[in-house]
């Protein structure tokens, strides 16, 4: 299920119907009914409040854990094996971390081993016997390897990063094993942030898990407001997009500038996408009373490489921040050729991340060289000379155009073959048909960017000045009506899957 | 959100209806459709602009990508325009429907043929699938649609009208703010201005090249999958249905045959990795299969071509090149199956005419001749006109409208018929006299026995109730004979307007009596005839509007006036828009196209006065790969092959040839990498390069031999000849410096003129030409010059194209016509590419295309495309691989060991002169069958009457066939049929499996049938291969009810074995070579006695990059052979 599925709709109705149904066992008279009911059975009066006291708590987490589960296994149920899978080992490894801290470090290797396996099995075996097969091919031997014939389980990537941080956290003593599995699974499995992040810690996102959480209105229509945003972004911008980006990456021979029109464009419309999800999820997530974190925050105002990464897919980059560069930087003596290396190998794995393709793994070598280049240069930069407007417009028309630009292009095309064919071609030579197909992408792209930009200037100037007045509600309500009817409108069903659900 | 409580209350009142009122207000302005929207109006665009069609292809992407629709026009034999593709994405039976009923029949039109391509499953399933078809769906219908409304939506009731009818609406407004928005933006970055046509216009130009269908890779989206969420589609669950009662397949045969329509269902091949696409039980696929036969509809199975992985674009949709093989399987299929019957010139938009039929009693005076002769004869009367010779001079050959039957049996057109002294069956008209020569007249007189006299005469008609089919590829014409009529009646099939009516007349009279015997009426009013030489023209137009329906075209010969032969009649709001005779073309008079053509129109003599000129030598060549060896020649790379050249309209082109020690090497217009692997005497004109290797894979800078430059001195532009063996069309001629060419008109297309010929037309291409050089042409008749002109060269090198009225025109039956071109420039080269003397119609075109200059009357956009459309038309048969192949390896000897199964001897009964064997157990094999699957008639039952071995016959038609008697036999359906003489019971026949191997079909077809019981050896001779070179060999298993036998075919090379894996179409084996330099490769096709009767198909041998195909040999398919 998606949720850009209608049947999403109507499972979300039943969600929220009995996950806040649930809470009304906690007030009266129904509480007083069961506690009588509980002294029929012998309970002590006490101990009765005290199990009682949880019981929406526990329900509604069931429940969720149920929907989840429904909700990811709704088409491929053997997926959930693969899940459980990672997430069981995840469970008892923390466990025995904890109980057995001088075996702690193989208990973590056990871990990661079985982790990286289910993920290198399904998401990078194939990758790694066609680059084997075509090795031995130029030798002139031909094997009959095995290649898996299955869908990538989705949003593996994601998962199984979550459950690693669960592990390493508590081998680093800052994350208590956690006993209950019930909770531990809905933690893992938590359908808004499941198949395409943000991919919560342990320690941000379970402890809401394990707190009884209270319906309040205004909460909840800020989560709806938050999703249906969302929802407008995928489904009238990036959906409206994908269709013109696609028909020039189809184009067999695409003049260059068809080409940085169309990765303009491309560049709209994955962060229309991505953030849509991420806005859904946390929509979502809040009216289900859970908090999950920003996953972008507004990555095209960068004006470098370390800032656009502090900005986009922000979950993934602190993430590889904290479990991979970090301890990388560590284990040895200080020295800019560390630094180097470690961002190298970083992101590195920020590439392989993405996928298993070789385009993915340039993509993350080329980040990781446009990283070491502002780690060293920015602080060359005097200060007074970082600070000045003109100066940091410079530096944005560069970052965007210049390393932004090969990026989306590096993603977008799968083939470095194609990489190659477009950029090894005369720049400047187009004939005025392949001039208006490169306009008639590139008016497409502003027109996304129009409600992106406006959204940013609501929140930045109007926002907070009616936020506080009664009229707010009118506006909001006026405003969801008019994007209800814009998805509607836009609204196809053959409409893409979100983007990031490949990973 | 605090504030007083009233400024609360009126905020959370507004917050309620505020959203309303705006959803509410969007409710209303979507509204519900009023009329046809979307792609129903793209399809009545279609429809309209295109005209009236014969053939409606309806399907969905797969129609689209897998249906070439110039090579469907070319091989039904009608023009483009004639055929219209409607279609919808994922489009199901549901849709198909709608189209025909809504769209093509409620507006009038009345194709012959309704095409629909798809998968199986798509046929027979009810669903539309999904959402975003039922929108399409309700688009295409009425109001009242019970069949839609019971099938489709039994279960989901009338509310999902409204719904989906809202969806789509919401659509359109969707495209139309995108869109407007896209065109605005447009028109102000390119033209300054926010005009949204203007910006559409320029959107449209960006589509209709940039994006283009050939300039997309759709393989190259690569939006995955994500397992989330099942696609777009729903899958197709058969299981439980009911075909007869709850697929839309009876209703779509009703509804086409109610309107005089035949439908056709084609399933179409997916590529062998994604097989499984279309699969269905076989219970389900045979049941379909008997619904279309019972429903009247015709089924095309052609999963049978083999199409490899590479005739696809993607996992289900065909290239350019699959989808040429896979039209042309159709057409034939099509064709075979006499589905285009009713006339060549037949409209058929419900405008077939009544036609008055009458037979001459011809029954008295018939003498038996006893003596200097044999067979019948009798008194001709009119006949006697119509001799040879007069047919011959109305360029009609063969079109006596005569048909003469002895004992059942149609007896053949022989002019000197019971004259000559051989007493063959036939009949002829000689010294006033028609004489019939019956198949027993004829066996007595050869075996020197008594006459035989049968008894009762032979019965002779007039044929009036049909065209006459004419040999070749002829349009038929239409009798009227003097003292009868013809009545053309139509319903007015278009409703256009009354005044915009035309209609127009080409015949020819014979034999003798005035034109003035001829009286055309249309809505009788008097037309007004214009006799021309041997020909009578008309061209209508009422003075006042018919009212009255149906129309009537009333065409009427007075006793002893002469016979009218009708060429082209048409009716409608133009002259093209609906021939009832003839071809649009025909109109146009006659045409004999000199170069630049089909093969078979180019029957011209071309001579050449010199010797090429020499060119400046290159020096020494420089060592390429390989052993190969290259020039550099910047001055020539206009000439070179290939597709960023001048000359590559034309494909293989470039003049340039190597010598070697002064002989030349002949094996031009290879690809270069194909010569570095074959070295022998290739060569590859490619840019700036001219590579070769050495005759004898020698080394050309260390074998001592000399090597030059020179240009070939055939002249000839031919196709790309990489495949050996292929006949190259003779497109077009190079003319270099100080040549003369002479062409002599073939005298049967001479006599073709019947009012002479008046329009000369020339094109050619310059090459290393400074403008004002000059081509001149000259044309000369009789010996004499009627005229000439310089064709002078522009700036730029554009092609220079003259078309010339010729005043007065050249007189017809003239013998010797002739056009020289000559090329005095001592540096310009030309290349002929077209060039024509037609005898133009006398009508204004003043609708008609193309543009007129002062002296030139306006005619038709030349239509010449040598290299293009004649490549399609005159393409090798259906095995033919147009993949790029690197070359042709046909075996060094193909052997059969192991005798064919089951010979049937014994005895049959013979009814109404037909014999007949039953053969259930071979239907599978049958050539109905077989070309039903696309696979041609390629039956290998073999039939014997005694001692003499029957000849296999394409058709039952061509049993019909005279000379077919006790000659011929055809294996259609579950019998084998011959046409015999004899009565009774004849006792001596027998049934075989043919014993050659490999066997050519009727057709042409060339293939290796492998038997049950039987192992075939193939051997090759290959040099040398790569490190993991392999064969891949597939063959088609032909598996019917009762031939359902359990064993699988072997592939076996040495000690190697490898059982073949079945397939949907076919089954597959492959084997590796191992080491180089293997020798000779011998494998061997083991077929178990248990297992099913296999033909094989493919075998390429794939050596690195490279693929040869090993089978089948090309060059006996290279003609197809009519029957």
């Amino acid at each position: 299920m998606t949720f850009v599925q209608v049947e999403f709709l109507g499972f979300m109705l039943i969600v929220l119907t009995l996950y806040w149904g649930f809470q009304l066992l906690g007030h009266e008279p129904l509480r007083s009914r069961t506690f009588a009911l509980g002294k029929l059975f012998g309970q002590s009066g006490e101990a009765w409040e005290r199990r009682h006291d949880d019981l929406p708590r526990k329900l509604q987490n069931i429940m969720l854990w149920i929907a989840s589960n429904l909700f990811y296994g709704w088409v491929h149920p053997w997926f959930l094996i693969l899940l459980y899978i990672s997430a069981t080992v995840d469970y008892f490894a923390a466990r025995a971390i904890e109980g057995n801290p001088q075996h702690k470090r193989w208990l973590l290797g056990v871990s990661m081993a079985s982790n990286l396996t289910m993920l290198g099995f399904f998401k990078y075996w194939n990758f790694f016997v066609e680059n084997f097969s075509a090795a031995l091919g130029s030798l002139g031997v031909h094997p009959d390897l095995f290649v898996l014939h299955v869908l990538l389980p989705v949003g593996i990537s994601f998962y199984t990063f979550q459950t690693m941080s669960y592990t390493i956290d508590v081998y680093r003593g800052q994350l208590k094993a956690r006993t209950n599995y019930i909770d531990y699974a809905l933690y893992v499995s938590f359908f808004p942030q499941l198949v395409a992040g943000p991919i919560e810690r342990a320690s941000a996102l379970l402890p809401q898990v394990e707190r009884k959480r209270h319906f309040d209105l205004d909460r909840f229509l800020m989560g709806f407001g938050l999703a249906l945003w969302g929802g407008f972004k995928k489904v009238v911008i990036a959906d409206t997009l994908a269709p013109y980006v696609d028909e020039i990456f189809m184009t067999k021979h695409p003049a260059f500038i068809m080409v940085l029109a169309a990765g303009f464009a491309f560049g709209v419309q994955m962060l229309a996408d991505f953030a849509a999800y991420t806005d859904i999820a946390r929509g979502v997530a809040r009216m289900l009373g859970f908090e999950l974190m920003e996953n972008f925050n507004r990555p095209y105002s960068a004006l470098s490489t370390p800032e656009f990464w502090r900005k986009w897919h922000i979950s993934l980059s602190s993430w590889v921040g904290d479990y991979v560069y970090t301890p990388l930087l560590r284990t040895g003596k200080p020295s800019w050729w560390r630094t180097v290396g470690a961002i190298m190998i970083t992101f590195f794995c920020v590439g392989l991340w993405h996928g298993a393709a070789w385009n993915f793994i340039l993509l993350g070598l080329y980040n990781g060289f446009w990283m070491v280049f502002y780690t060293f240069v920015t602080p060359l930069v005097p200060r007074r000379l970082r600070e000045n407007l003109p100066a940091q417009f410079l530096a944005w028309v560069f970052h965007t155009l210049v390393v932004l630009q090969p990026t989306g292009l590096l993603f977008r095309e799968h083939s470095l073959t194609r990489v190659w064919q477009h950029l090894n071609q005369p720049w400047f030579s187009a004939s005025e048909e392949e001039r208006i197909a490169a306009g008639i992408v590139m008016a497409m792209a502003v027109l996304g960017t129009l409600p992106i930009n406006l959204s940013y200037w609501v929140e930045d100037h109007i926002l907070p000045r009616i936020r506080s007045s009664p009229w707010f509600l009118p506006v909001l309500t006026t405003f969801w009506s008019l994007e209800i009817l814009a998805i509607f409108v836009f609204y196809r069903d053959g409409a893409n899957d979100f983007i990031y659900f490949q990973f | 959100m605090s504030g007083a409580p009233s400024a609360r209350f009126g905020a959370l009142a507004l917050a309620i209806v505020l959203p309303l009122a705006v959803l509410g207000a969007g409710w209303s302005a979507l509204g519900r459709p009023d009329g046809a929207t979307g792609k129903a109006l793209a399809m009545d665009r279609e429809l309209l602009e295109a005209g009236p069609p014969d053939v409606v292809v309806l399907g969905s992407s797969l129609a689209r990508t897998n249906v070439d629709l110039d090579v469907l026009a070319s091989e039904l034999g009608i023009p483009r325009r004639r055929i219209a593709l409607l279609t919808l994405p994922n489009a199901t039976a549901a849709h198909w429907y709608a189209i025909l009923e809504n769209r093509v029949f409620a507006s009038g039109y009345r194709p012959r043929l309704v095409i629909m391509v798809g998968a199986l499953t798509t046929m027979v399933t009810p669903e539309v699938l999904m959402d975003t078809n039922g929108e399409r769906l309700v688009n295409l219908l009425s109001d009242d649609e019970p069949v839609i409304a019971a099938k489709v939506f039994k279960s989901r009731g009338p509310y999902e009208f409204a719904l989906l009818s809202l969806r789509e609406r919401a659509g359109l407004l969707r495209d139309r703010l995108v869109e407007g928005w896209r065109d605005v933006a447009l028109a102000g970055l390119f033209l300054g201005r926010s005009e949204r046509q203007a910006g559409s216009r320029l959107a449209q130009r960006a589509n209709e090249t940039v994006f283009a269908d050939d300039a997309m890779e759709y393989g190259l989206h690569d939006a995955q999958p994500t397992g989330l969420y099942v696609g777009e589609v729903e899958q197709i669950d058969l299981t439980g249905l009911d075909i007869a009662r709850d697929s839309l397949i009876p209703d779509i045969a009703t509804l086409a045959t109610a309107h005089q329509a035949h439908a056709v269902f084609v399933r179409t091949p997916f590529p062998p990795s994604n097989a499984d696409n279309d699969r269905v039980p076989p219970e389900v696929e045979r049941i379909t299969s008997d619904v279309m036969a019972d429903s009247g509809a015709f089924y095309v199975d052609l999963r049978g071509l083999n199409l490899g992985d590479t005739y696809f674009r993607d996992m289900r949709h065909m290239s350019v090149e699959g989808a040429a093989l896979f039209t042309r399987a159709l057409a034939r299929t099509l064709v075979d199956a006499d589905l285009m019957a009713g006339g060549g010139g037949w409209s058929a938009h419900g405008v077939r005419p009544s036609a008055v039929t009458r037979t001459l009693r011809a029954t008295e005076g018939w003498v038996l001749q006893s003596d200097g002769g044999c067979g019948w004869s009798a008194p001709a009367g009119a006949l006697a006109s119509l001799t040879d010779g007069a047919l011959d001079a109305l360029g009609a050959t063969g079109a006596l409208p005569v048909r003469v039957e002895a004992g059942g049996v149609a007896l053949r057109w022989r002019a000197s018929a019971g004259r000559d002294g051989t007493c063959e069956p036939g009949f002829g008209v000689t010294d006033g006299r028609l004489w019939v020569v019956t198949a027993s007249g004829g066996v007595a007189s050869a075996t020197g026995r008594a006459p035989h006299v049968q008894v009762g005469a032979p019965t002779v008609s007039w044929i009036l109730d049909g065209p006459v089919t004419r040999p070749g590829d002829a349009p038929p014409v239409w009798w009227v004979y003097p003292g009868s009529s013809l009545d053309l009646r139509f319903d007015d099939p278009w409703g256009h307007a009354p005044e915009a009516f035309t209609a127009r007349l080409l015949g020819d009279l014979a034999g003798p009596g005035a034109a003035s015997s001829v009286r055309v009426t249309v809505f009788d009013q008097r037309v007004p005839l214009t006799q021309d030489g041997g020909r009578l023209w008309a061209d209508f137009k009422p003075p006042a509007a018919p009212v009255d329906r149906p129309w009537t075209v009333h065409i009427e010969v007075a006793a002893g006036g002469p016979f009218l032969l009708l060429r082209n009649v048409a009716i409608g709001a133009s002259p093209y828009n609906s021939h009832v005779i003839g071809l649009p073309e025909s109109l146009s008079g006659a045409s004999a196209r000199l170069v630049g053509g089909r093969q078979e129109d180019t029957q011209v003599v071309s001579t050449f006065s010199v010797a090429p000129p020499a060119i400046t030598q290159p020096g020494a060549p420089r060592q390429a790969p390989r052993g190969t060896a290259v020039w550099s020649l910047p001055a020539f790379s206009s000439f070179a092959d290939g597709p960023d050249q001048k000359a590559s309209h034309v494909d293989s082109c470039s003049p340039l040839r190597v010598f070697e020690d002064g002989v030349m090497l002949d094996h031009a217009h290879f690809t270069c990498l194909d010569m570095a692997t074959l070295k022998d005497g290739r060569s590859c004109h490619a840019g700036d390069a001219l590579f070769f290797s050495a005759s004898d894979a020698s080394n050309p800078l260390t074998n001592g031999r000399t090597y030059s430059v020179g240009l070939d001195p055939d002249r000839i532009c031919e196709r790309r000849t990489q495949v050996q063996n292929t006949t190259p069309l003779r497109d077009s001629l190079w003319i270099y410096p100080g040549d003369r060419v002479e062409v002599v008109l073939p005298p049967e297309q001479l006599r073709a003129f019947l009012r002479g010929a008046d329009l000369l037309e020339v094109a050619a291409d310059p090459f290393l030409a400074k403008a004002g050089a000059r081509l001149h042409v000259e044309l000369r008749a009789g010996g004499a010059l009627v005229h000439e002109e310089d064709i002078e060269a522009q700036a730029g090198g554009e092609r220079e194209f003259r078309r010339r009225v010729l005043s007065p025109a050249l007189p017809p039956r003239l013998e010797d016509v002739r056009v020289v071109l000559s090329n005095p420039d001592p540096h310009a080269y030309w290349l002929w590419v077209m060039g024509a003397l037609s005898e133009s119609s006398p009508f204004t075109e003043t609708s008609a295309p193309g543009v007129a200059s002062e002296g030139e009357r306006p005619v038709e956009a030349p239509t010449f495309a040598p290299g293009e459309a004649d490549r399609v038309a005159v393409g090798p048969s259906l095995f033919d691989d147009p993949r790029p192949v690197d070359g042709v390896r046909p075996p060094d000897s193909v052997t059969r060991a192991g005798d064919p199964p089951s010979n049937h001897t014994g005895s049959v009964t013979v009814r109404g002169g037909v014999a007949e064997v039953r053969l259930p157990s071979l239907w599978v094999v049958s050539n109905a069958a077989l070309a039903q699957r696309g696979l041609g008639w390629v039956s290998p039952v073999r039939v014997r009457v005694g001692d003499r071995d029957l000849r296999p016959a394409g058709s039952r038609r061509a049993l019909a066939d005279p000379a077919c008697l006790d000659a011929c036999f055809a294996h259609l359906g579950e019998s084998v049929t011959f046409p015999t003489a004899r009565q009774g019971v004849v006792d001596d026949v027998s049934v075989s499996l043919s014993p050659d191997v490999p066997m050519v079909a009727p057709h042409g077809e060339r293939v290796t049938w492998a038997y049950p019981g039987t192992t075939t050896t193939l051997t090759w001779t290959v040099p040398w291969t790569e490190p993991g070179a392999y064969i891949d060999v597939h063959l088609t298993e032909l598996r019917g009810d009762r031939m359902a036998g359990q064993g699988r075919p072997t592939l076996r090379m040495g000690d190697v074995e490898r059982i073949f894996q079945p397939g949907e179409a076919w089954s597959a084996a492959r084997v590796y070579l191992g080491a180089p330099a293997p020798g000779p490769i011998v494998i061997e096709v083991i077929v178990p006695q248990d297992s099913a009767l296999s033909m094989l198909r493919d075998v390429v041998l794939v050596d690195g990059d490279r693929r040869w195909t090993l089978l089948p040999d090309p060059a006996a398919q290279a003609v197809r052979v009519e029957n």
